[in-house]
């Protein structure tokens, strides 16, 4: 039986799922890893059957993960990992509107009130449009294979202890009880875009998640400098997650792809 | 002394060199400016569904429109409307009738308690106020409160930051709380709640009410924000249908009469006021109907240009996505080219649907 082969692309969350991949047994299956940091995946798109982006970007791919370019042909199944896929999107929205809560009217603070309807179908455009779904609609265009979204983790629980501006956010969430709220309205959304997109989301493992969406912060990533390495006491990204993480998330992904090789 | 007192007038004041010798898309000396619009001020606007044209016009030539509630990051572009984003400078919807204004601006600072303000369709609440900037409804009254309540802040904020309110005059007819006066913006039934003729009546507003009540708004404004400056336009678009037991046709005709000599009046007695002659320039037989869909109601993407062509001439400035700075911009950013353009919002289509 020829193994399976699975073409894995992300931005800097797929660290996490590599660590992961290399902590798990995967048995007969191959994977192949496309990545660039920041937005340089836009660039990413299926010529002639291939997989790849142009120069610069495909040069940093390829220094990266050592591949550039993969025959979609070749492959029985994608995996979108990242990406602004995430949770964190039902969380952009909050922090500017909100609906309204009849137990605690106060809840909107500063921010615009609107309906459930408006704030979910702005959660929904906002995963509809990240880069995840922009490529797998190119991805879609050429190929049938089964096309799996791993979503960026929602944030870490230590990002309730900061104190910077940017994080105030998730303190009201959790101030305002709305976390359960968020959680119910960013998986609709997900169930949405898997029906009208032809993708399967593999949400955050359960085990890894408290208070409805946060990481659990054993699942942290640790702190790198600038070349990769880490670095003893300094400051933990709390929206980046470890191999252990990876691992449970790869260990999900294993047992959710076809049984057997189809290329 | 001596001549006629019609000899040296400019050409515009003559029908053969102003009118017969023009053409809708290029007709000069239409409009003549009272004051300066310039791109730092800050513009609110509000009125019939033509406002929405103007507003977005302006916006794209970089003048400093105010949107004191946005859309949520990410709802589409083409949703924003629905739910009565980016319409207008707040999230009132369509204000049709002087009335409506007056109205909100006394509710806005506490001086009118809106009756009967919350209507109800299949189980969910309704601002009748604005029943059309949700779309769905809200889960409860006091959901349908609280919005509004948040909705007045922000039209208090919107009153206090503009320098300049362009109003565009909309109807003269209106569905009224026969107890109260309260004056919704369309006819209770049509999206939510129920018409009961023993609560609610109609009401054609005359040519005296639509002049105080403008002239009742504008107090509070100046009151409130004493360098305010205000632009009023009348909505070419005829009426969709009328309660006035006359023909829609005379009906039409009559309200825009009405609304366009209340703005001429409004003209000649405010310093502090400019009037946009947009209902000339799409509704006059000037134009022989060029500007008006195939439906003869709604203005056409080449109306709404040719109208903004004769403002942007008057008022014109940078255009800061043009990749020109500092040009002076007359030229319109490019409509769509469908034949009406899709985008306003009239809940008056609504009543269409109801017609036999």
């Amino acid at each position: 039986m020829s193994p399976r082969r699975i073409c894995v692309i992300g931005n800097s969350h797929l660290a996490a799922v590599k660590l992961g991949w290399e902590a798990v047994e995967t048995g007969e299956t191959e994977a192949v890893f496309l990545s660039a940091t920041g937005p340089r995946l836009r660039d990413l798109a299926v010529v002639d059957g291939v997989l790849t982006a142009p120069e610069p970007v495909a040069t940093l791919m390829r220094e990266l993960t050592g591949v550039s370019a993969v025959a979609v042909a070749e492959v029985d199944a994608f995996v979108l990992v990242g990406l602004r896929f995430s949770v964190n999107r039902a969380v952009q929205v909050f922090t500017t509107h909100r609906t309204w809560a009849a137990n605690d009217p106060a809840a909107g603070g500063g921010a615009h009130l609107v309906s459930a309807g408006c704030f979910s179908g702005a959660v929904r455009n906002l995963l509809e449009t990240s880069m995840a779904l922009i490529l797998a609609a190119r991805i879609r265009s050429a190929s049938r294979a089964p096309l799996f979204i791993i979503p960026q983790p929602a944030a870490s629980e230590r990002v309730l202890q900061m104190t910077t501006a940017e994080t105030a956010v998730w303190r009201d969430i959790v101030r305002h009880r709305r976390t359960s709220e968020l959680n119910e309205t960013y998986l609709a959304s997900c169930a949405a875009v898997e029906r009208a997109r032809d993708v399967r989301v593999l949400q955050q493992p359960r085990t890894t998640i408290v208070n409805d969406m946060f990481t659990m912060s054993t699942f942290d990533s640790p702190p790198f400098d600038q070349s990769g390495k880490p670095v003893r006491g300094g400051t933990i990204d709390p929206f980046h997650t470890n191999g252990a993480y990876g691992a449970l998330v790869v260990a999900e992904l294993l047992a959710q792809l076809p049984a057997t090789a189809v290329t | 002394m001596g001549g006629s007192p019609y000899s040296n007038l400019p050409p515009e004041r003559f029908w053969r060199t102003g009118v017969a010798g023009q053409q809708p898309e290029t007709i000069e000396g239409l409009y003549r400016k009272r004051f300066e619009i310039s791109p730092d001020m800050r513009i609110a606007t509000a009125g019939s569904c033509f406002a929405q044209h103007i507003a977005r016009h302006m916006r794209q030539h970089g003048f400093d429109v105010l949107d004191l509630e946005p859309a949520p990051p990410g709802l589409p572009k083409d949703l924003q409307p629905t739910y009565g984003y980016g319409l207008y400078s707040a999230r009132y919807g369509n204000i049709y009738l002087v009335r409506q204004l007056r109205q909100l601006l006394d509710e806005a600072y506490g001086r009118h308690t809106p009756s009967d303000a919350v209507w109800e369709r299949d189980g969910r609440c309704f601002d009748a106020l604005r029943p059309s900037v949700e779309p769905d409804g809200l889960g409860s009254r006091a959901e349908v409160l609280a919005h509004r309540e948040r909705h007045l802040a922000a039209v208090r904020s919107m009153v206090e930051a503009m320098d300049l309110f362009v109003f565009t005059f909309g109807l003269t007819e209106g569905w009224v709380h026969s107890e109260s006066g309260t004056v919704y913006p369309g006819a209770p039934g049509t999206i939510a709640g129920d018409y009961d003729p023993a609560v609610h009546r109609f009401h054609n507003f005359t040519f005296a009410e639509i002049l105080a009540d403008f002239q009742a708004a504008r107090a509070i404004l100046r009151e409130l924000n004493p360098q305010l400056r205000f632009l009023v336009t009348v909505s070419p678009v005829p009426l969709t249908a009328t309660a006035t037991g006359n023909h829609v046709l005379s009906a039409s005709v009559y309200s825009k009469s009405v609304l366009r000599a209340v703005a001429g009046q409004l003209y000649d007695e405010c310093g502090d006021l400019d009037y946009f002659p947009s209902y000339e320039m799409v509704a006059s037989h000037f134009s022989s109907g060029a500007f008006f869909a195939s439906n003869r109601r709604s203005v056409t993407a080449d109306g709404v240009s040719a109208v903004m062509r004769v403002f942007f001439d008057e008022h014109a400035t940078a255009v800061p996505d043009s990749g020109r700075p500092g040009v002076v911009a007359s030229t319109p950013a490019p409509m769509p080219a469908d034949d009406a353009v899709p985008d306003e919002v009239c809940e008056e289509a609504l009543l269409d649907a109801f017609a036999p």
